[in-house]
């Protein structure tokens, strides 16, 4: 076998080992910044509710500190396959009792607050879940090779040709307009 | 707070179990995937140095991609790009951290300290633009 070869092959392997650890860093990397971006939404809402706008003891300020104490303890769990299989287990699945379910909760604890407050808690619940989505969207290294990297090359072009269409559009219409000139004066 | 009766927890229970369930499949699936990479990996690191010796040809696929000097190339070029987006990945987040933190313990501080100095950083733990 060639030397060159046996060369390439040496830095082959020892690139994919490094790839390969390199996409457990960036599992860790994710738990890591899911919990960060989590922690900042706990306190945002503890500075709400330290602001007056609503009860430390409100059923919906404790619904919203546990969920998002359960996502920080939890984030390690989080996966788009264990998300998958979940969802498939518990498709046809009916807790006997609808109250128990999480909306349920939230939404008889958003009963006592004005239209303004309610708003603002939903929000923060929507950021949550928006959280919890981007975490397993971005954590997964297959989804981000086979989804998101080709969508941003996709959407990056797709910028690159539209400004640079705009850029070429004054000379490409002086250009028009030259040959629409010479091609009516024939 | 009331009570909830047997077929609620029946239920609640069985909710769990599927989760818990799910969640170790998962963790299988997840195991087998990530430790079956690396033996594939390290499998045709074995057979390059048996190339290497010369017992072997390069006539094997795998053996012929890894020898291949353009996918050397990626792989490296994935590698090295990969390794730097994760330190600068790693640093944004750690100030993101220092940002979060660093508010709080100025404002509780003050309140034991009134006349607590300031390493007058950034509120990201850069250095200062006047002190540059």
């Amino acid at each position: 076998m060639p030397h060159d070869h046996i060369i390439n092959m040496f830095f082959s392997t020892i690139s994919l080992v490094g790839i390969w650890f390199l996409f457990i860093l960036h599992r860790k990397y994710s738990i890591d910044r899911f919990r960060e971006e989590m922690f900042r939404l706990r306190d945002e809402v503890f500075n709400y509710a330290e602001s007056g706008e609503i009860d430390f003891n409100s059923q919906a300020y404790g619904l919203l500190r546990t969920a998002a104490n359960g996502f920080i303890r939890f984030a390690h769990k989080l996966s788009v396959l264990q998300m998958i299989l979940f969802y498939f287990s518990v498709k046809n699945f009916k807790l006997i009792d609808t109250k128990d379910s999480f909306d349920e909760k939230w939404a008889k604890s958003l009963e006592g607050f004005n239209d303004e407050k309610a708003k603002t808690l939903k929000e923060y619940k929507l950021r949550m879940s928006l959280l919890v989505i981007k975490h397993i969207v971005f954590s997964s290294p297959p989804l981000l090779l086979t989804i998101i990297f080709p969508l941003i090359t996709c959407f990056a072009i797709k910028y690159a040709l539209s400004n640079f269409v705009r850029v070429l559009k004054t000379p490409l219409n002086d250009i028009n307009s030259a040959a629409f000139a010479y091609g009516g004066s024939c | 707070m009331t009570k909830k009766s047997r077929a609620a927890l029946e239920a609640e229970n069985k909710l769990l179990r599927k989760y818990k369930v799910s969640e170790s499949i998962a963790n299988v699936m997840n195991t087998v995937i990530k430790w079956s990479a690396l033996v594939w990996i390290v499998k045709y690191g074995y057979l390059s140095i048996l190339a290497l010796a010369g017992q072997i040809t390069k006539a094997d696929l795998g053996v012929n991609l890894l020898a291949n000097e353009a996918f050397a190339k990626v792989v490296a070029v994935i590698f090295a790009f990969g390794g730097i987006g994760y330190g600068l990945n790693e640093r944004r987040l750690r100030k993101n951290t220092v940002e979060g933190l660093s508010s709080r313990v100025q404002e509780l501080e003050g309140m034991v300290d009134e006349s607590r100095s300031s390493s007058q950083l950034t509120p990201r733990g850069d250095t200062h633009p006047k002190d540059i």
